[in-house]
């Protein structure tokens, strides 16, 4: 056995972990104001998707294959580093106001980030798992970081519960497709499959898919693996519900793609038969059940379990142009619900309160461009031209229907219908409610920046999709070898 | 012809919007009012010089192209931002830019003094940019998004007054019904995508549709068709989903004249016309939009007999007469219906300013039993009013005449005779209440109350011009399309010079011929149903001085107190002929099947919504053990799908 | 002598056994600890088949490199999990996790 040690494969890794560790150092000797280490963050993810950008077209595999730096790890390696981005430029006043050990907010944001990427590189069972527990272990301490704040710690206990035993049925899955297999090389995994034949008749293999798809179905929060979402949104400091809607979701699945989709690609039948009822499940719970919230963050929180089910409905077909469309829509989902987040955040309060829909009664009045901003991410949410979210759907479903699933698509798009009623109401409580008396405070300039780079991201998928969908296929394209 | 000017049609209402949106409170309202004005001016202007420009190419060849850039590419779509103007859209142009331009000029008028008076400009450019994208757009899905957005301008203007609940809820309630609609539109286009997918046509433009169509099973093309038309049911308010529209009314006045009788809810009757290529291919949706066209006419105009309200009066009237245009290009009359598409833009817009101008002159009353004798109070606005509702009633020689006249002999000439009869009846229903509302609000005696009485008083020139200008309009409208058999009388050959600067957008039926004779009598049959209607509303409201509607409302027992009248012959006739029909128009159509079946069909739909969240959300206790139950529950069906299948 | 009459399938009757007894825990248990320990049966029981399986099956050694990943794994999860139960005590004087349900709907 050689090994072989390129650097470059895992070079915006190195530039995340790098940034961690000087993070952590300047942390640890600073005083009491923490943005320096903000900054330095800020820094660090700024190099690491310029890294990820300047090795666009690349393709490594590395460290006898557990690794594989292609396109479709850089366009998820982007798409989680601006979430981060956004993150952190959004807390910097957040944490500056918190508590002496508010530091490691940006720690444990970064090494997530580097389980993240980690994840979506891994082309070894072995290392999706350690990627997968890097993420998630630095997700559950900071949905619990105001210690507090109850509800915090609450919905961190719960997520992580729900969390370690998804991980014992993914772990449990593996084994058993080791047991059949004799392998966790992805690569390994596929040669065997595609030559191996009445694969879906071996009972020990189908059950080690089944768990595979449980474990990674909790990751993206589908239905009915999703209980832990709400209450771990609604709990979590407003940026890092953001951050979590967006990266986290993104992150598992890219790891879906990979492993569900493509190397397991001859189990395509059952799974996509089993990811069509997932999807419709999930679309019409979520959306539902987020009909009646007062809770914005726990609006937003249905919200995103409904949008994982739109997402499935592009994996659904297994084509291609589906895999794409579902990494264009994570993409559009990253901007538009971190800068809602982003928003979000400024309404909130040090005490966790101020993301009730009545916050947002008459924000148009005193802040007329953030809430036409608002309006504008509520919108896309809802999958209205011009933006984002309306190119995104349109992307999936006609995926769906290209594979002949119209009914999925019909069923999703009448979801969307439903959607649209508590998203309005958050653009109706800021434009045709009158406000309760709200402390008006100006708005920080790292919320601003966020909110318009999120901005930014939401119009220019909107009314430039091209681009953005060329890179999707090309990732797509560089994963199926 | 490729001429880049064409974005700027659109661009200087998006500018007014962000100018007037963004910075609009720290200019002041003399600034904003000039800054929203001029942005429409300019596309007016462009719209002009774009139309003398088509003017002076060949007939045939009339189509000036702008592609802006490649919007959506991804290998199994290619969709541009492309604009497109034709003979159809240069005709939309001209209403939209024109009527928009004036009621703009009015609007500076009536909104004067109002709060937020920058956010109504705004608001009403963002209308005009997305109207004019929804017009121009050379594909369908550009289209869609300029549909979206006047539905979003649409909702945000009727709840323009938020501190009124009924505005508010108003608001929501023509977004969510515009959505069911929308649903079906999208249903539709998904399925034309992957129809001409399947066929190897990778994009969605007209002209390329239109070359294409024939590779498509008529089958296929039927449903689009009649998925597209339950899209603009929704956005034309027709029947089923016209719930919105009288609810509509609660916007400011020029938001009414503007969007809710104009423009935007004609965008149903334009897309029609625009996809008319399919719809030739597909009979069967077209013979669906004639019907629902000529029942939605009928039923509608007998609901406007009894409504007090002026505008309630004027939105069911819109209704109706969206109902005639649907008719025009459901019996493949294309041009005729985009014909009275234009009239109506004019008379309508009219009616409405003008309403708003009486309502403006009463401080704010807008019940008709509350006026009355306003002729010599507010003259220009009663002679503009009267010149709109003869024109609206179909009097000879005023545009709706022409326009109103050529849908129904259209309808006759391909056989719909029962489609035919519709609107032949409605057109005399048309006459009696829009004369009903001139004689309550302009004759008789004023029942104005005493506070409103003192400050009676003429709009100011900034209103008024734009009303003399829309009743010039409405009175000369309809001679750029007078019928060939009026033509030949004085010798005036080609005088439909409408459908024929229209021909060539529009694939023809198959051709009905018409005996001369015919033609005559149906025309002197449609006059006389109008003068028999303005009639029956002088005579009801001005001779004997009677109110059967009011009547109508409260009296049960009113065959005893019939007996005692000794106006006989006139109680029998009340009795006999209008207050069943008034009845029955008051007290099924309108308070069961409208208020309970249609409203409650709606709001029914959101309370199950409703309902079925509240149910569901029980499901998150908040135990964590119950949540690994569901997560097991879970495991249990996936891994039992994938071992047992 | 005695591992030779021990086959596979024992150790995954006894990995299956340990797999429902962590459910079971962490099913029935209030008292946060005694839920850890029900998941950190659940983890030891795949443990245990990965081991297993690369005695059995596997001629390298993958499946116990994962197994010794995987015990870390576990091991930090335990970490996390064991300071924010003690964040919770700190908050709301108690460990039984059925008294957290603030948050539901």
């Amino acid at each position: 056995m050689h090994f072989d040690l390129n650097y470059s494969a895992i070079l915006p890794q190195i530039i995340i972990g790098v940034t961690l560790f000087i993070s952590a150092t300047i942390d640890a000797f600073s005083s009491a104001r923490k943005w320096p280490v903000g900054i330095i963050t800020l820094f660090g993810i700024g190099a690491g998707i310029s890294s990820a950008v300047y090795l666009w077209g690349s393709n490594i595999v590395s460290f006898s294959q557990m690794v594989s730096l292609d396109e479709f790890s850089l366009l998820l390696f982007i798409t989680v580093m601006i979430a981060g981005f956004i993150t952190v430029l959004v807390s910097l006043k957040y944490v500056d106001d918190m508590e002496p050990d508010g530091g490691h907010f940006y720690l444990l944001l970064l090494s997530s980030l580097l389980g993240m990427m980690f994840l979506v590189s891994a082309t070894n069972l072995i290392v999706i798992v350690l990627g997968l527990e890097l993420m998630s272990l630095s997700i559950y301490p900071l949905v619990g970081f105001t210690r507090d704040r109850q509800i915090s710690l609450e919905g961190a206990m719960k997520y992580l519960i729900l969390g370690a035993i998804a991980t014992a049925f993914l772990l449990y899955g593996i084994a058993l497709i080791y047991s059949v297999l004799g392998t966790t090389n992805l690569y390994t995994i596929a040669r065997i499959l595609s030559t191996a034949q009445h694969m879906t008749g071996n009972l020990v293999m189908m059950a080690g898919v089944a768990f595979i798809l449980i474990g990674f179905s909790f990751k993206v929060a589908l239905v009915p693996f999703h209980a832990w979402t709400p209450d771990a949104y609604q709990g979590a400091p407003a940026p890092i519900t953001g951050f979590m809607a967006a990266a986290v979701k993104a992150a598992s699945f890219g790891a879906i793609i990979k492993v569900v989709i493509i190397v397991l690609q001859s189990f395509h039948v059952p799974v996509a038969e089993a990811l069509w009822w997932l999807s419709a499940v999930t679309m019409f719970t979520g959306n539902i059940i987020a009909v009646m919230q007062k809770n914005v963050k726990r609006m937003l929180a249905y919200s995103s379990i409904a949008h994982a089910g739109y997402v499935v409905v592009g994996l659904v077909s297994g084509t291609a142009f589906g895999m794409s469309s579902a990494v264009f829509y994570l993409l559009s989902y990253t901007f538009t619900i971190t800068g809602s987040f982003a928003i979000i955040t400024y309404l909130e309060k040090n005490d966790g309160t101020g993301s009730e829909l009545s916050d947002f009664s008459g924000l148009a009045k005193e802040h007329p461009i953030l809430s036409l901003i608002m309006a504008v991410f509520m919108l896309s949410l809802a999958g209205i031209p011009p933006t984002a979210g309306f190119m995104a759907k349109l992307y999936v479903f006609s995926a769906a229907i290209k594979s002949g699933y119209i009914g999925l698509a019909i069923f999703g798009i009448l979801t969307s219908v439903i959607s649209l009623y508590y998203y309005l109401r958050i653009v109706y409580a800021m434009y045709f409610e009158e406000s309760e008396g709200r402390t008006d405070t100006p708005v920080p300039a790292g919320i601003a920046a966020g909110v318009f780079i999120a901005l930014w991201g939401v119009i220019q998928l909107g009314i430039l999709p091209s681009d953005i969908m060329n890179f999707a296929m090309q990732s797509i394209q560089s994963l199926i070898h | 012809m490729e001429l880049n000017i064409v974005r700027y049609i659109l661009i200087f209402p998006l500018l007014g919007f962000l100018v007037n949106g963004l910075v609009g409170k720290r200019l002041g309202n003399k600034a904003v009012g000039w800054i929203a004005n001029s942005a429409v001016f300019i596309s007016f202007a462009l719209v002009v010089y774009i139309f003398i420009q088509l003017l002076s190419m060949a007939p045939g060849s009339r189509l000036i192209t702008d592609t802006v850039y490649t919007w959506i590419n991804s290998g199994s779509l290619t969709i541009d931002f492309k604009l497109m103007i034709d003979p159809l859209t240069i005709v939309m142009l001209l209403v939209v830019t024109g009527v928009g331009f004036l009621i703009h000029i009015y609007s500076i008028g009536y909104m004067h003094g109002d709060r937020s008076y920058s956010r109504f400009f705004a608001y009403l450019n963002l209308f005009m940019f997305s109207m004019l994208l929804l017009v121009l757009s050379s594909n369908i899905v550009l289209m869609f998004v300029g549909w979206e957005g006047v539905g979003l301008c649409s909702y945000l203007l009727i709840g323009f007054w938020y501190e009124k609940d009924s505005a508010a809820n108003a608001g929501k309630k023509a977004f969510i019904t515009n959505r069911v609609g929308d649903y079906g539109f999208l249903l539709g286009l998904f399925l034309l995508a992957s129809a001409f997918a399947s066929k190897g046509i990778l994009t969605l433009d007209f002209t390329t549709m239109a070359a294409h169509i024939s590779l498509i099973s008529p089958q296929i093309l039927t449903i689009v068709g009649i998925l597209l038309f339950v899209g603009a049911t929704g956005k034309s308010a027709q029947l089923p989903l016209y719930v919105w529209l009288p609810d509509a009314m609660e916007g400011p006045t020029p938001v009414s004249a503007l969007i809710h009788a104009a423009t935007m809810v004609t965008a149903g009757v334009y897309m029609i016309a625009r996809m008319n290529f399919l719809y030739v291919l597909a009979p069967e949706a077209l013979e669906v939009v004639a019907i629902v066209g000529g029942l939605t006419a009928l039923y509608a105009a007998t609901i406007g007999l009894v409504q007090n309200d002026i505008k309630r009066v004027l939105a069911y009237s819109t209704i109706s007469q969206l109902g005639y245009m649907f008719v025009g290009v459901g019996v493949g009359a294309f041009s005729a219906g985009i014909f009275h598409l234009m009239t109506h833009a004019f008379f309508k817009a009219l009616l409405f300013l003008g309403a708003g101008s009486v309502i403006h002159a009463l401080s704010g009353e807008q019940d008709m039993r509350k006026m009355g004798g306003l002729k010599n109070k507010i003259p220009v606005t009663h002679a503009v009013f009267l010149a709109a509702a003869l024109a609206i009633s179909g009097i000879p020689g005023l545009s709706g005449f022409f326009s109103k006249d050529s849908i129904l002999a259209a309808a006759y000439a391909s056989g719909h005779t029962v489609i035919w009869l519709l609107g032949f009846i409605t057109a005399l229903l048309t006459a009696f209440y829009i004369f009903r509302l001139i004689y309550m609000t302009f004759y008789g005696e004023s029942r104005l109350d005493k506070h409103a009485a003192e400050h009676v008083h003429e709009s100011p020139k900034v209103m008024t011009v734009p009303l003399i200008i829309l009743a010039v309009l409405s009175v000369i409208g309809g001679y750029i399309g007078v019928p060939q058999l009026l033509g030949n009388l004085v010798g005036w050959h080609n005088s439909d010079i409408f459908v024929n600067f229209l021909a060539p957008v529009f694939r023809t039926m198959p051709k009905h011929e018409m005996p001369v004779s015919t033609e005559s009598w149906l025309m002197i049959g449609s006059i006389a149903m109008a003068i028999l209607g303005v009639f029956f509303a002088w005579y009801v409201y001005i001779k004997s001085k009677m109110r059967p509607a009011e009547h109508a409302a409260e009296s049960l027992p009113g065959v005893y107190r019939l007996l005692l009248n000794k106006y006989y012959v006139d109680e029998v006739y009340n009795a006999i002929i209008i207050k069943p029909l008034l009845w029955m128009s008051e007290n099924f159509l309108w308070k069961i099947f409208d208020v309970r079946v249609v409203d409650g069909t709606v709001n029914g739909s959101a309370q199950v919504t409703q309902w079925a969240s509240t149910k569901l959300r029980k499901i998150q206790t908040g135990d964590f053990q119950v949540y690994v139950m569901l997560f097991l529950i879970g495991v249990i069906s996936v891994l039992a799908y994938f071992v047992l299948r | 002598m005695l591992l030779s009459t021990i086959t596979l399938s024992d150790y995954l009757v006894l990995s299956g056994l340990l797999f429902s007894i962590g459910v079971f825990g962490v099913l029935t248990r209030k008292n946060a600890i005694a839920v850890l320990m029900g998941i950190e049966l659940m983890l030891n029981a795949a443990n245990i088949n990965l081991v297993a399986f690369s005695k059995f099956i596997d001629t390298g050694l993958n499946g116990q490199i994962f197994a010794l990943f995987s015990i870390v794994i576990a091991a930090a999860e335990v970490a996390v999990a064991l300071a924010i139960v003690i964040s919770i005590y700190k908050t709301t004087r108690t460990i039984d996790l059925d008294k957290e349900d603030t948050l539901k709907g």
